[in-house]
């Protein structure tokens, strides 16, 4: 039988929200890992499907936990992505658990706080830092934002091997093209909200990122300071949201999962303010690349004074794609239409702080 | 050297998965820092959760030795007793 399943991370666990593929009924499963902070969860489904979440605690620290029954029980793996010893960076939150292509089953990367990327080439059971990046020339000009110095995208080409992004708030944009050895910061075009004085191209607050894996030189950024597109793998941004939106400042950003000129956003009032503009929870959708946007709002609230977080939103891979995201007031919300219309899944959560959807066989 | 004696942790609950579910470990161990050194040995997942990278205890973390705070003594190699405990306990840092 086949069922929707979204993961959602919060600040006190994890919760397992299932329903049918008609999404009439939910049945919610937790809290997982109840106390801990549960910054991203991801599936690993190159073999039986295995569940890895960052996980952590503003006491006692981050670790990995790996799941393998859906949530059922967690293991807590010995390895972590930690920097070596005599290296002045810390381990503070794990943003991001990338599974490797397809044709290396036991790869893995995580995305850090204090920023920085890790490869595992045992499925966790060991990490390596990727040094061209996490030590790059540029390092002592990186400084956090308000949600810390974080590695929170990871982004494989499907078509080449070799090629990488990342994206590091506060920091930019980074494209390896030689299998994570070495990086070139990828900022031209966009702007720079945390200016340094040593290397100019330093700063630009990248909130979050995707691809087109049909045409993988085509990405999007939500950014701190916009929306941006490039047609050129990050060699050059462009703007797509001036005039078009209520607010340029968001943070989640995806991608339907068929069309890559198709995106969803959620537009927040200023990082003064990092929730829904005037209390109208909107999400807003393009289908053709950025160059126009519509607001999909039917059935959201117009009294909503909470935000969307840059990890706390997914889409499923049914036609049409199911979208969900969730709030810092602890709201899961969904569309099981492409955005058209949205319900409220009836739970009350701590603040969300990532969401996952997929599609699951359990028969 | 003096003998090792049994020793007992006592964990908050956040942290006895891992330790194997459990709310006490006990442990043998002659000194204050053997009794650490042992708990990691037994349960290498609890040593990210007390110690950062650098090995430091963490900051909001206490560990109380009967009723003394390790940060009040200058080394932790001190000779334990028969039926000391070890408490771990996060620390009040507010709200």
């Amino acid at each position: 039988m086949q069922e929707v399943l979204v993961m959602v991370g919060t600040q006190k666990g994890a919760f397992f929200l299932w329903s049918d593929l008609e999404r009439r009924e939910w049945r919610i499963e937790g809290p997982h890992l109840k106390g801990w902070e549960v910054s991203c969860l991801e599936v690993d489904r190159r073999g039986e499907p295995t569940i890895y979440g960052g996980v952590g605690h503003y006491v006692y620290g981050a670790t990995i936990q790996r799941s393998t029954d859906f949530g059922a029980s967690w293991t807590q793996l010995d390895a972590r992505p930690a920097y070596p010893e005599g290296v002045d960076q810390s381990l503070n939150r794990i943003w991001a658990i990338e599974p490797g292509r397809p044709e290396e089953p036991d790869t893995l990367y995580a995305g850090v706080d204090e920023a920085g990327l890790f490869r595992s080439t045992d499925l966790a059971e060991t990490w390596e830092s990727l040094d061209g990046l996490n030590q790059h020339p540029t390092r002592s000009a990186w400084g956090p934002g308000a949600g810390g110095l974080c590695c929170h995208t990871i982004i494989l080409d499907p078509d080449d091997a070799n090629r990488m992004w990342v994206g590091i708030s506060a920091v930019g944009a980074f494209r390896s093209d030689d299998g994570g050895a070495t990086w070139q910061l990828k900022n031209e075009g966009l702007e720079i909200a945390a200016p340094s004085e040593e290397f100019a191209a330093v700063g630009s607050c990248v909130h979050k990122m995707v691809v087109d894996p049909r045409q993988p030189n085509l990405l999007y950024q939500q950014n701190h300071r916009g929306v941006f597109r490039t047609s050129d793998g990050g060699d050059h941004w462009q703007r797509i949201e001036k005039g078009l939106l209520p607010s340029q400042f968001g943070f989640p950003m995806v991608m339907h999962p068929r069309n890559g000129r198709s995106l969803y956003i959620i537009p927040q009032e200023s990082d003064e303010y990092r929730m829904a503009v005037d209390g109208r929870l909107a999400v807003y959708r393009t289908r053709d690349a950025g160059d126009s946007w519509s607001a999909c709002r039917s059935g959201l609230p117009d009294d909503c004074f909470q935000g969307v977080l840059r990890n706390a939103m997914a889409v499923d891979s049914l036609d049409p794609c199911g979208i969900y995201f969730g709030t810092t007031g602890g709201q899961v919300y969904f569309s099981a239409d492409e955005g058209d219309s949205w319900q409220a899944i009836p739970c009350q959560l701590p603040r969300i702080g990532s969401v996952t959807a997929m599609v699951v066989d359990r028969s | 050297m003096s003998d090792a004696v049994a020793v007992e942790f006592f964990l908050p609950s956040l942290l006895r998965p891992a330790v194997g579910g459990q709310s006490s470990v006990t442990v043998e161990a002659t000194t204050l820092q053997g009794c650490l050194d042992a708990l990691i040995s037994a349960h290498p997942q609890v040593g990210p959760h007390l110690f950062d990278d650098g090995g430091k205890l963490r900051q909001h973390v206490n560990i109380f030795w009967n009723d003394q705070s390790t940060r009040w003594l200058d080394s932790l190699d001190v000779a334990v007793n028969p039926r000391d405990t070890i408490t771990v306990l996060q620390a009040v840092s507010g709200g």
